[in-house]
């Protein structure tokens, strides 16, 4: 390559990571000053937005809500894939084809339309399932899916657990024994890294919370929304808190922008 | 498949009637509003973020590598809400880079406002181009180094190897990449929601309203206009699987 073509490289690098970090960089000076609305450089700074923040009754019950809303989505899409695709695996290779047709699913369908969906579907149901928060949960939990799907596929297929616990079974191993033995410790990490990834797909999921609760039973990102028509600061320390959160969860899981679209 | 039965429902009978709301010039400039923005900020996200995965891939070190792709992957992931914030700080009608221009006096009059067309391309911009980068990194860890030293063993050079070799190997995955940028954007709500509210005509806010608001709620519409876009999606999914084989092909063969 040519000085010139390296430098054109170069710079579109730099000029990424400059975008990516400028407004960061922003927010979080802004969450941490006194004023900044007259002057260029923030007249003074404090910690006090933070304390305010943590003080808040609302925003514990938000994390409280979001926190559910994540644990309920990663323990039930746990115990339903892993057994599925477990199932799939072994004995009904042709079913795999299909559950893996389903995990696409969510990327297809933005989260809007589903939404939308199923809110046309419950609101008409004589059952009081509509505008609940174990609506949500359930519809939470239907985009956790894929992520679960594919940290537990791929794990499940680059240790080669099905051959694993066939030898368990042949060598006369029973299915609690195999279980505790042979799958669970073996898929332990890719679990774990579905786990995070729904964890920070439903910390910062919006659209679903906000058309199908809304305000009643606010979770992290529909209390920011509120909070940011009222209050910048905060507004700016929530999302530096979210920015923080995400990058921590991303830097478990490096690669969890690749899984994210299945794309390995 | 409610959204469908509703899409098509009359009073007692079926009627493609619905459809014809997506006429209507608030729905249809919708539809090419969000067309428009899709394709831009997935054009200028593959234009920006094609040359900078090449640098990560070629330039750095394994460790800045590995650096810059988790920072790439956490920029891809932080849409919505705190996005629009972190905007509104920045660029806002008082924001910091608004008032250093003013201050400074490089610009008598603001040039643009964030919370426009322009805003919203600036802010889906700071997911699409990473979300690129990350995207076609496998792609481009693909790509065999004896490639490039059989051209320059018979003779050719760097250019000759990208005209001939390089991208015709990636074409596939660029256009993937591109479809998935495309998608993400297209069906993008939360980040827009919180930047201009209802005022701006892009597809998912119209939808959302008409099943939500409390103003033009309208269920027919919603789903008609819901499935406009999910038949839009499912016929590009469908091309991206097909692509995603033939890349693979070159790949592994």
């Amino acid at each position: 390559m040519g000085f010139g073509v390296e430098l054109v490289l170069v710079l579109a690098l730099i000029f990424m990571l400059i975008y990516i970090l400028f407004p960061v960089g922003a927010m979080i000076l802004f969450s941490v000053a006194t004023r900044w609305d007259r002057t260029v450089w923030p007249e003074g700074y404090t910690l006090s937005a933070y304390s305010t923040l943590f003080r808040d009754r609302e925003f514990w019950i938000a994390l409280y809500h979001s926190t559910v809303l994540a644990l309920t989505a990663i323990a039930l899409s746990a115990f339903l894939i892993v057994p599925a695709l477990l199932t799939a695996e072994l004995t009904l290779p042709r079913v795999k084809k299909f559950i893996e047709a389903f995990s696409l699913a969510p990327f297809v369908i933005p989260s809007v339309l589903f939404a939308l969906g199923l809110v046309e579907t419950y609101a008409s149901l004589p059952i009081p399932l509509y505008g609940t928060p174990v609506l949500l949960t359930l519809a939470n939990t239907v985009l956790a899916f894929p992520l679960m799907y594919r940290s537990v596929e791929n794990k499940m297929h680059t240790i080669g657990l099905a051959k694993m616990v066939e030898s368990a079974i042949t060598l006369g191993a029973r299915m609690p024994f195999v279980t505790y033995r042979v799958i669970l410790p073996n898929l332990w990490s890719g679990i774990v890294n579905g786990s995070l990834l729904i964890l920070s797909m439903v910390l910062s999921e919006f659209a679903l919370a906000n058309l199908m609760v809304g305000g009643s039973w606010p979770t992290l990102s529909v209390y920011l929304y509120s909070v940011m028509r009222v209050d910048g600061q905060a507004a700016s320390v929530l999302s530096v808190v979210s920015f923080t959160f995400t990058w921590l969860l991303t830097s478990l899981v490096t690669v969890g922008g690749v899984r994210r679209y299945g794309l390995s | 498949m409610t959204i469908f039965w509703r899409s098509i429902q009359g009073e007692g009978t079926i009627t493609f009637s619905h459809y014809l709301f997506l006429l209507r010039p608030l729905y249809l400039k919708s539809l090419v509003q969000s067309i428009f923005l899709s394709l831009l900020t997935a054009f200028l996200g593959m234009l920006f973020g094609f040359p900078a995965a090449l640098a990560l891939q070629h330039l750095l070190s394994h460790r800045q590598k590995n650096i810059s792709i988790t920072l790439a992957a956490t920029a891809a992931n932080f849409a919505g809400v705190p996005l629009a914030v972190a905007f509104m700080i920045l660029l806002g009608l008082n924001g910091f880079l608004t008032r250093l221009l003013f201050h400074r006096g490089f610009m008598s009059s603001v040039p643009f406002t964030l919370y426009s067309f322009t805003g919203l391309v600036l802010l889906y911009l700071y997911f699409q181009i990473p979300l690129f980068v990350v995207l076609i990194m496998p792609a481009l860890e693909g790509l065999r180094k004896e490639w490039r030293e059989a051209v320059s063993t018979l003779g050719g050079n760097g250019y000759l190897y990208w005209v001939k070799v390089g991208f015709p190997v990636l074409s596939p995955a660029l256009l993937g990449c591109f479809i998935l940028l495309y998608a993400n954007s297209f069906g993008a709500y939360a980040t827009a929601f919180a930047l201009v509210g209802a005022k701006f005509r892009l597809l998912p806010i119209q939808i959302s309203l008409a099943v939500a608001g409390n103003v033009g709620y309208d269920p027919h519409a919603a789903s008609a206009m819901a499935m406009v876009m999910i038949a839009g999606l499912l016929v590009l999914f469908s091309f991206y699987i097909r692509l995603r084989k033939r890349f693979a092909l070159w790949v592994s063969g």
